[in-house]
């Protein structure tokens, strides 16, 4: 995949930083840096033969930081492929195969992948059975994928309801323990023992960013809206996907706090909007976002304050007193933390909770229910969402787009659906 | 009876506890009319009163980080001779003895009106996110946790944990929910004493998800589905599904994963 399309819909959009914004440029540069250099690192593992793991799931990166492992996600290659030019070939392939068209569209791109042998031959794979079911599906598809047919496996289980590991203390074990048997795994087959002293270092690391992860997020609620909520989705690659654990990465969030404080303190909103009209976009960002939310701006001051992947649940600190105490902050971190599975692994009453908040904490006037193709489980509730909106007093739109696929609804249809509902809801 | 009228009890036998263990206790008697209340507070409440984010740079003291600890919930009752209306009991430092610290933080409300039933307990318990409506008042969390910041403005004219309980209780009063009475607890000793606090914090939890369970099922919904296989009505279906793949493999015959490659 060409690194230029990736980074379309991946990074921010706004060209239109001024002088004084020199820093998030630069902040998007670095950024590329450490893309550049994960998939050279892969690479690397690949031609010189060295371990590398194929992770086909969103929890615990600072497992295998801490042992140093190379390793590819799954999720990122498909968001690659998705925002590629080459999105509706990939898309359509699974239909070949005679898989159901109502598959959400990322879970067809890792079909793809997988089929045209396009991820990297790893030497351990390692899934979890965390939503969506087309993703556990895929698990099963890579499983039993002939070419990897001798490559060593291990799911990770993870049980429902984790809404109430404050009150249920045998589910944050159970799933404790398989987190340190997926560290035993990596351990057997990269021929490396885990140091629990360097893991302690790299969780220790791992909290200060998320600190300030935290911080950024807090920020993000002053009005007008101080940068592109787009920013939500760097931090979430850096943190839970490619350099977690790493002081580059703490140094990095501690540049963009800086920046958005400053931005903040300067009452500057996203460069060249009238921020009028605070929305919610209550799901993950469409790869064809940039022709969409820059109108939107644009024409009617309308601004996305906050999506689904950039929101970050309460903060879980990793308490790094014990081995125990590590990996059971690490199950109640990964259980309560990444998005869909907080959503789709949660009571529905955590995930109404989670939207009030939302709109309470970033002042939010209105909250779109984009309804993607492939999220059944949102799709289920979208009249108790509806609900929950009107009796939070903030005005609600569901779409029924498909975020992946612009076939299924243009950025043009949805741009006059949200203009229509601005307009009948008095804030056009 | 209310279902957590026994936990106002719990409470108040709580601060007992802390006091024979000799911990610092202040206790304020605030007045009990919502105009009275409202006057003499050093800091503007409403929904607009609010200053948005507090930075780091203007902030007098951090209450509830995940790392000091914290635990809030809300009590109510249908009998509001429950309530010992307009106390507020501090247990611990109070804002202005410490500046730029990062305290532990434990806040209940307990509040009493005769028409407080399971209807109304979603909004009681949105109300304790109140603090939002607070001049120089940050509440940063959810949950059982409560994480704020009071900036050093606020702290300058004076707000104390006083003041910050007679401006929740207004707001408490002032809306629509008919709250006759309030009672409030503030938490800055210790970690130690907030997570004794969060023992009944946590059986609250229990009584208030069934509580919205049932909400939501009075209207229609399920929101809690029953996960275990056990117990699903379809698991027969599974079970087939299972003993056709284990023969299947037996055979060494997968013929959906022959077909897909």
């Amino acid at each position: 995949m060409e690194q230029e399309k990736i980074k379309e819909g991946v990074l921010p959009h706004d060209s239109e930083w001024n002088d004084s914004d020199k820093v998030f440029d630069q902040l998007n540069k670095d950024f590329e840096a450490v893309i550049a250099k994960d998939i050279l690192t892969v690479t690397e593992a690949v031609q010189n033969g060295k371990p590398l793991l194929g992770f086909f799931t969103q929890g615990t990166p600072e497992i295998f930081a801490a042992l140093d492992l190379p390793r590819w996600f799954a999720a990122t290659m498909q968001l690659m492929a998705l925002r590629s030019e080459e999105a509706p070939k990939i898309i359509d392939f699974s239909a070949q195969l005679g898989l159901t068209t109502f598959m959400c569209s990322y879970v067809k791109a890792g079909v793809f992948l997988l089929q045209t042998g396009s991820f990297p031959t790893p030497t351990m794979l390692i899934g979890a059975t965390e939503p969506c079911d087309g993703n556990v599906a895929l698990w099963q598809m890579a499983s039993e994928y002939r070419p990897w047919a001798n490559i060593p496996k291990f799911l990770i289980d993870i049980p429902y309801g984790m809404d109430k590991l404050d009150i249920d203390d045998a589910r944050v074990r159970y799933l404790a323990e398989q987190i340190k048997a997926s560290t035993s795994f990596m351990e057997e087959h990269c021929g490396r023992k885990m140091d629990i002293d360097h893991l302690k270092e790299v969780c220790d690391e791992s909290n200060r960013a998320r600190q300030l992860w935290w911080e950024f997020q807090e920020l993000r609620r002053a009005v007008p809206t101080p940068v592109s909520f787009l920013w939500g989705q760097p931090v979430y690659a850096l943190n839970q996907v490619l350099a977690c654990g790493k002081p580059e990465t703490t140094e990095w969030m501690q540049r963009l706090v800086d920046a958005t404080e400053k931005r903040v303190k300067e009452r500057k909103g996203i460069g060249g909007v009238t921020d009028k009209i605070r929305l919610l976009w209550y799901d993950l960002t469409p790869s064809w976002g940039h022709k969409l939310f820059p109108q939107l701006e644009k024409d009617f001051g309308a601004v996305v304050s906050m999506e689904m992947l950039g929101w970050m649940p309460p903060l879980t600190p990793i308490d790094t007193s014990t081995e125990e105490a590590i990996y059971e902050s690490l199950a109640k971190r990964y259980s309560i933390g990444p998005p869909m599975l907080r959503q789709g692994m949660a009571s529905l009453d955590t995930y109404c909770n989670d939207l009030v908040h939302i709109v309470n904490d970033f002042k939010i006037d209105a909250v779109i229910l984009p309804g993607h193709v492939g999220h059944k489980n949102t799709n289920a509730v979208v009249k108790i969402c509806s609900d929950v909106c009107r009796e939070t007093g903030v005005p609600s739109l569901f779409l029924g787009c498909d975020v992946y696929d612009e076939r299924y609804m243009t950025a043009n249809e949805v741009y006059e659906k949200i203009g229509r509902f601005l307009s009948a809801t008095n804030f056009a | 009876v209310s279902p957590f009228d026994i936990y106002i009890q719990k409470v108040n036998g709580y601060v007992e506890e802390m006091r024979a263990r000799g911990r610092q206790i202040r206790v304020f008697q605030a007045p009990d009319s919502l105009k009275q209340l409202r006057e003499g507070l050093p800091v503007r409440i409403g929904p607009e009163a609010s200053t948005g984010v507090i930075l780091r740079e203007e902030t007098f003291i951090d209450l509830g980080s995940p790392e000091s600890g914290s635990s809030a919930f809300v009590l109510w009752t249908g009998k509001p001779s429950l309530i010992k209306d307009g106390r507020i009991t501090l247990i611990g430092q109070d804002i202005a003895e410490a500046r730029d610290k990062n305290l532990p933080f434990g806040q209940v409300f307990m509040v009493g009106g005769m028409g407080l039933t399971n209807e109304k307990h979603r909004a009681v318990q949105y109300l304790q996110f109140a603090g939002n409506r607070i001049e120089g008042y940050m509440a940063r969390c959810s949950g059982l946790n409560l994480w704020v910041r009071v900036s050093k403005d606020a702290a300058g004219k004076g707000v104390c944990f006083e003041s910050l309980g007679k401006a929740l209780m207004a707001i408490y009063k002032a809306d629509s929910l008919g709250i006759e009475a309030v009672q409030v607890v503030f938490v800055t000793s210790s970690r130690e004493d907030v997570e004794l606090l969060n023992d009944i914090a946590k059986q609250v939890q229990n009584i208030s998800r069934e509580i919205v369970r049932a909400d939501w099922q009075n209207r229609g919904y399920d929101v809690d589905c029953v996960f275990d296989c056990r117990a699903c009505e379809n698991r027969t279906a599974c079970d087939d599904i299972r003993r056709v793949l284990r023969r299947q493999e037996n055979d060494g015959k997968n013929e959906s994963s022959c077909r897909l490659q």
